[in-house]
C-alpha cells in the first residue's frame, strides 16, 4: 500500500498539485481522472520521485530503493527502434544488475512471465521500430511489469491506442491488480476507469475532489461540476 | 557477428595499424631496422627516429582518435541526438582557448594544463547553465552556447596577439597536425586520455536505460544528473589532452560512432569502447597516409584530411540506407 | 525632434574639425628628412650614420627585439606603411621594402650582392658616402679555417636554409658549408632533420619573445636532444631581419663563434 501526505507540487508562482493526501491499498487497481491541466501527470510525477514537491509519500526517498518499489510508465515513452524488443523488456530488471548489467536466472524469468503477461513474448527477436503503435505500448508496459514491483503508475497508456489495444492493455492492468500490484492509472476515457478500476481519484485543478469506488465516482453531479459535461455527452457552458 | 567479436576486430585492426605505421616516414627504413629501432638496437639516428619520432606519433595518434570516437560515441547516446559530437558542444572550442591563452601569455609548457583547464571549465559552465534541467536539450544548447563563446573570446584573443605571425600559425593549428608528437605528449597526454575514456566507459550501462526518455531512466533508478557529470568530464579530459597535442580535429568524434553503429549494430553502452578502437583506428590510418603522401612543401593536416575522407563516406552510408 | 538634431549639430560638427586637425597632419619637417617604415631599411640607414641627423622616423618595429637601432636613436617616432599614417610623413623621403610605394624602395635579395646594390641605391640618393668598400674589406679580412665545417642553420620553428639564402651566404663568407644542399627557405621534416650530421648546429631567431604553437626546435623532446648533443652558434636574429649591412656582421661573428668551438 502506497501514501500519500499533502502532496504540493510547485512551477514557480503557480500550483499544480495542491495538497494532496490519500492512500491506496495493496491489489487496488485506482484510476486518476480530470480535466486537462488537473495536475494527473504531475502528481504521478511526484510520487515517482521525478518532480521535487512538498509533503511525504511512503515510499523510500533513495533512488535506487524506490526503483525497485515502483515502476513508471511516462505518458509519451520512447524507444530506440533499433533495439530488439527483449533487449527494451530487460531494461526493467536495470534496478536489480549490478554493474557488470549481466541478467541472473531470476532476471531472465521476470522478463519472461512479463513479456507472457502482456503477449509480447511472441516479439522477442523483431526490433522494436517494426511493431505498430499498440504493439509497442504492450512492450513498455512488459518492461514496467519485468521489475516485478509493488506499485506501478501509468500516465495516460492507453492514449493513440486502437479501442483493441485500449482493452487489451487493460486487460492486462486488471489482471496485475488481481495479482496483488497496486495500480495507479491516468486515464483520460472515463468509461474504461469505471469498467476497470476499483476506486476512481478525481482531480481538478490541482486537489483531489473525489476518492470513490469505481461504480459510484462518476456521478451527473461530478461530470457536471469537474468535467461540465452531461451524462447524455452533451457540454456545459 | 557477437559485439565481443566484433571488440576484437577492430582492437587488432588498431595494432595492426600502428604497427604497420612505424614503417612509413619521409625516411626510408629497411623493415629489420625498424624493429630493431623498436628495441634499439638500430643505429643512434634510426633508433632515435622509431622510438622518439614515429612510435610517439602512432601512440598519440591512437589517443587522440580514441578520445574522439569515444566521446562522440557517449555524446551521442546521451543525447539521443545523432548530431551531437565534442566539436558541436564547445568542449574543443574551450581547450583550444586554453591552449590559444598559454601562448598568449608566453607560458608555452603550459599549454596541455590550459587546454584541460579550460575544457573542464567548459564543462563544468555547461552543467550549470542547464542545471534546471539536466539531459539532453539543456546539455546541448549550453554546450552549443559555450562553445559559441570560447570561439569568439579566442578569435579576439589572436586578434589583440602581439606576435605577428599568431593568425597563421593558429590557422594552421586548426587545421589539425600530429607533426610535433613527441614522446613527452604522449606521457602527458595518454594518462589523461585513457581516464576519460575510462569516465566514458562507465557511463555505458546508463546510456542504455536513457534510451527509453529521462524520466523512465531516472524511476529505474538511474541518476540523469551523475550520468552527465561522467560524461562531461570524461569528454573534457579526452578533448583537452587531444587539442592540446593535435590542434582541433574534428569529424572524427562524429562519424565513426554512426559508421560503427551501421555496422555492428551495437547497443549505446558497447558503442564507446568500439568508437575508441575505431576512431584510434582510423586516425591512425589517416595521419600514416598524410606522412607517406606529403612531400617537402607544406604537409596535409589531419584536421583537413579526416573532413574530406570521413564527409563522403558518411554521405554513402546515408544513402544506402535510405 | 529637429530642433534637438539641429542645435547638436551645431555644437558636434565644429568640434569635429580641430579634432580631425589634432593628427597633425600638416607636420613641421625638415627638408630632406628622412623616414623608414621597415626594420630592413632601419638596418641600412644606421649603416649610414651621417645620415643620422636627417632621420625623422624610424619603422614601427624600430624598439623591437629585432631592431638594432641605437639609444640615442629609439626615441624617434615610429612610421609604418598605412596610407593614413604615412600622410604625416607626405613632406620626407621615405625607405621602403621592395615592392614599397615608398621614395626610394630597396632591392630584395637574398646575397651580398643585395647589399651593395642597396648600399650605393641609397648612397647616390641622398648625398652620402658609399660605406660599401668598408663592409667589403671587413668581408675579404675573415680568416676562413682550413676545413670547413658542414653547418647545419635552424631557427625555431625547425626551419632551415639552404642555397641561395642569405643565411647560406654568411654561412659561406665565414668558411663554413651549409649541409642543407636544397635551395631556398624550408621546413625539413624531423625525421630527415634527425639523420642530418652537422658539425655545427647554427640557431638564430630562438629568443624570439612570442611563444608559437610551432616551436618545433624547443618543444620536440628528440629535435632538442640532438641539438643539446651538437656543438651550438647562436647568433643574434637582429643580424639578419633581411639581407642587409647586418650579413658582415653575421659572418664575423659566426667565424669568430666557429673558431672558438
Amino acid at each position: 500500500m502506497i501514501d500519500l501526505k499533502n502532496i504540493s507540487v510547485r512551477y514557480g508562482r503557480k500550483t499544480v498539485v495542491d495538497d494532496v493526501s490519500v492512500t491506496a491499498n495493496a491489489g487496488q487497481f485506482i484510476a486518476l481522472v480530470g480535466p486537462n491541466g488537473s495536475g494527473k501527470s504531475s502528481l504521478l510525477k511526484a510520487v515517482a520521485g521525478l518532480l521535487p514537491h512538498d509533503g511525504a509519500t511512503s515510499l523510500p526517498s533513495s533512488r535506487t530503493d524506490r526503483a525497485k518499489q515502483l515502476s513508471y510508465l511516462a505518458q509519451n515513452c520512447t524507444a530506440p527502434d533499433h533495439r530488439n524488443v527483449e533487449e527494451i523488456i530487460a531494461l526493467g530488471r536495470t534496478p536489480f544488475l549490478g554493474p557488470l548489467s549481466k541478467l541472473s536466472e531470476a532476471d531472465q524469468s521476470a522478463i519472461d512471465s512479463a513479456a507472457k503477461a502482456c503477449e509480447t513474448y511472441q516479439y522477442f527477436g523483431r526490433e522494436f521500430g517494426t511493431l505498430s503503435g499498440g504493439e509497442q505500448m504492450r512492450v513498455h508496459l512488459s518492461r514496467a511489469l519485468a521489475t516485478d514491483t509493488p506499485l506501478l503508475l501509468a500516465d495516460e497508456p492507453t492514449t493513440a491506442l486502437d479501442p483493441y489495444y485500449q482493452i487489451s492493455l487493460m486487460n492486462i492492468l486488471r489482471a496485475s491488480a488481481d495479482a496483488g500490484k497496486t495500480l495507479i492509472v491516468a486515464l483520460h476515457d472515463l468509461k474504461l476507469a469505471e469498467r476497470f478500476a476499483d476506486r476512481i481519484w478525481v482531480m481538478q485543478a490541482g486537489r483531489l475532489v473525489a476518492n470513490e469506488p469505481a461504480e459510484k465516482a462518476l456521478s451527473e453531479a461530478m461530470l457536471h461540476d469537474v468535467f461540465r459535461v452531461t451524462l447524455s455527452g452533451e457540454i456545459i457552458d | 557477428m557477437s559485439t565481443r567479436r566484433w571488440l576484437f576486430l577492430v582492437g587488432s585492426f588498431c595494432v595492426a595499424a600502428g604497427l604497420m605505421s612505424l614503417f612509413i616516414g619521409s625516411t626510408w627504413i629497411a623493415v629489420p631496422d625498424v624493429l630493431k629501432g623498436l628495441t634499439g638496437r638500430a643505429s643512434g639516428p634510426v633508433n632515435t627516429i622509431i622510438q622518439d619520432i614515429r612510435l610517439p606519433r602512432a601512440l598519440l595518434a591512437a589517443l587522440v582518435g580514441a578520445g574522439l570516437g569515444a566521446s562522440g560515441a557517449t555524446l551521442q547516446g546521451f543525447t539521443r541526438n545523432p548530431l551531437a559530437a565534442p566539436g558541436l558542444l564547445g568542449f574543443s572550442a574551450c581547450a583550444a582557448l586554453g591552449a590559444v591563452l598559454a601562448l598568449y601569455f608566453n607560458v608555452p609548457a603550459l599549454i596541455m594544463p590550459a587546454a584541460i583547464g579550460f575544457a573542464l571549465l567548459g564543462a563544468l559552465a555547461m552543467t550549470m547553465f542547464s542545471r534546471r534541467k539536466p539531459g539532453a536539450s539543456g546539455l546541448v544548447l549550453a554546450g552549443i552556447g559555450i562553445g559559441a563563446l570560447a570561439t569568439a573570446i579566442t578569435g579576439l584573443i589572436m586578434n589583440l596577439a602581439p606576435n605577428p605571425w599568431a593568425l597563421s600559425e593558429l590557422v594552421y593549428w586548426l587545421m589539425g597536425s600530429l607533426k610535433n608528437a613527441d614522446r613527452v605528449d604522449v606521457l602527458i597526454a595518454g594518462p589523461l586520455t585513457l581516464a576519460g575514456c575510462i569516465l566514458l566507459f562507465l557511463s555505458g550501462p546508463a546510456l542504455r536505460v536513457l534510451g527509453l526518455g529521462e524520466d523512465t531512466a531516472q524511476s529505474l533508478g538511474i541518476s540523469v544528473g551523475r550520468t552527465q557529470w561522467l560524461i562531461v568530464l570524461g569528454c573534457a579530459l579526452c578533448i583537452g589532452s587531444g587539442v592540446a597535442v593535435a590542434g582541433a580535429i574534428g569529424f572524427v568524434g562524429l562519424f565513426v560512432p554512426h559508421i560503427l553503429r551501421f555496422l555492428t549494430e551495437a547497443d549505446e553502452a558497447w558503442l564507446i569502447p568500439l568508437s575508441a578502437l575505431g576512431g584510434a583506428s582510423f586516425l591512425v590510418v589517416i595521419d600514416s597516409l598524410i606522412r607517406a603522401t606529403s612531400g617537402p612543401g607544406t604537409p596535409l593536416y589531419l584536421g583537413i584530411v579526416t573532413s574530406l575522407i570521413g564527409v563522403p563516406f558518411f554521405l554513402w552510408l546515408a544513402w544506402r540506407q535510405s | 525632434m529637429t530642433w534637438i538634431h539641429k542645435s547638436l549639430n551645431s555644437v558636434i560638427f565644429p568640434a569635429l574639425i580641430p579634432l580631425a586637425g589634432c593628427n597633425g597632419i600638416e607636420a613641421e619637417l625638415p627638408r630632406n628628412a628622412i623616414v623608414s617604415t621597415s626594420l630592413c631599411a632601419d638596418g641600412y640607414l644606421h649603416a649610414l650614420p651621417e645620415l643620422e641627423p636627417r632621420l625623422a622616423a624610424l619603422s614601427w618595429q624600430s624598439r623591437s627585439a629585432l631592431s638594432r637601432t641605437p639609444d640615442n636613436l629609439r626615441p624617434l617616432p615610429q612610421a609604418d606603411n598605412d596610407p593614413e599614417r604615412r600622410l604625416k610623413w607626405a613632406g620626407a623621403i621615405e625607405i621602403s621594402n621592395a615592392g614599397g610605394s615608398g621614395d626610394i624602395d630597396l632591392n630584395w635579395g637574398e646575397d651580398f650582392e643585395t647589399v651593395w646594390a642597396n648600399l650605393a641605391l641609397l648612397s647616390s640618393n641622398l648625398d652620402v658616402a658609399d660605406p660599401s668598400g668598408a663592409l667589403k674589406a671587413r668581408l675579404k679580412a675573415i680568416d676562413k679555417p682550413v676545413t670547413a665545417p658542414r653547418i647545419l642553420y635552424i631557427d625555431r620553428s625547425g626551419a632551415s636554409a639552404g642555397p641561395r639564402t642569405f643565411v647560406n651566404a654568411v654561412i659561406e663568407a665565414a668558411g663554413g658549408t651549409n649541409l642543407i644542399q636544397n635551395p631556398g627557405w624550408q621546413s625539413p621534416d624531423t625525421e630527415s632533420l634527425i639523420l642530418l650530421q652537422p658539425d655545427i648546429i647554427l640557431t638564430s631567431f630562438m629568443g624570439s619573445s612570442y611563444a608559437g604553437i610551432n616551436d618545433r626546435t624547443l618543444r620536440h623532446a628528440a629535435l632538442a636532444d640532438k641539438i643539446e648533443a651538437l656543438p651550438r652558434i647562436d647568433l643574434p636574429g637582429s643580424l639578419w631581419p633581411c639581407a642587409g649591412p647586418g650579413l658582415v656582421e653575421a659572418a664575423e661573428q659566426l667565424n669568430q663563434a666557429m673558431a672558438k668551438l
